[in-house]
């Protein structure tokens, strides 16, 4: 059974979202299955969840959605902006700083047991 | 377990607070995430019936759902929940704006309000310099 996420990962759909949709346009089931895929299902979302997320991040203007038909049903992509962009350089940035400070903080702990 | 219901998901987020327009295409893009759920699930080997079922409680809680719209703010706000006053707002302040502009720019430039006053002068008396012209040639 998939473990359910620790309280500090709020954050962490959207950095994945954008991360995905820098390198491609998607749909919401698609973005899900790579979300797992990626993170070799270390991360397990509620799927409905990432909705809320897509649909923030366009009012935001970080996407843009386009709806396709496809195999006859309508589909929404998501497409990252400029503005998007920068957003997700922006949190990559923090999170690098952020995840650095706990990885050194938890090697102190490790050198202490020692 | 109990099995996801989008008639309960709706009810949920119309009371927190959610605008119809975003209810509704979220449960549209959550329907059209359960079908692709249940063709893959169904290309897998399962039971229509269970390939359905592992759909739908693949998409979590409705509470988390719901969370997760009250998380994000801008679809929260004023805007989304009644369009047709935010229009009626938008476009009274621009009424109210737009005659504004001109002088708020020219408070702010006042060597502007010269030669805005002498150009559109001289435009008034070329005008009306044709239109008399015109009647002269008339009458």
């Amino acid at each position: 059974m998939a473990q359910t996420n620790p309280p500090f990962m709020s954050g962490v759909p959207e950095l994945l979202v954008l991360r995905l949709l820098a390198r491609q346009e998607m749909y919401g089931y698609e973005i899900v299955r790579a979300v797992k895929l990626v993170t070799q299902e270390a991360i397990s979302l509620g799927e409905g969840v990432i909705y809320p997320v897509l649909h923030g991040l366009e009012k935001a203007g970080s996407l843009k959605a386009k709806r396709k038909l496809v195999n006859g049903r309508t589909r929404v992509y998501y497409n990252l902006t400029s503005k998007g962009r920068n957003r997700f350089d922006r949190l990559t940035n923090e999170w690098d700083r952020i995840s650095g400070g706990i990885h050194f903080a938890l090697g102190e702990r490790e050198h202490a047991n020692v | 377990m109990q099995t996801f219901s989008f008639k309960k998901l709706e009810q949920d987020l119309a009371a927190a607070g959610a605008a119809p327009v975003v209810i509704a295409r979220i449960t549209h893009e959550l329907k059209d995430h359960c079908a692709d759920a249940e063709e893959a699930a169904m290309a897998r080997g399962l039971r229509p019936a269970i390939a359905r079922h592992q759909a739908r409680s693949s998409l979590g809680s409705s509470d988390a759902i719901v969370s997760a719209v009250v998380a994000q703010h801008s679809l929260m706000d004023w805007r989304h929940r009644w369009p047709h006053s935010a229009r009626c707002v938008d476009s009274l302040a621009y009424c109210v704006a737009l005659p504004a502009a001109p002088f708020l720019y020219c408070a702010s430039h006042p060597q502007w309000i010269v030669r805005w006053s002498l150009s559109s002068s001289l435009a008034a008396c070329i005008t009306a310099s044709i239109l008399f012209g015109l009647q002269w040639l008339i009458v």
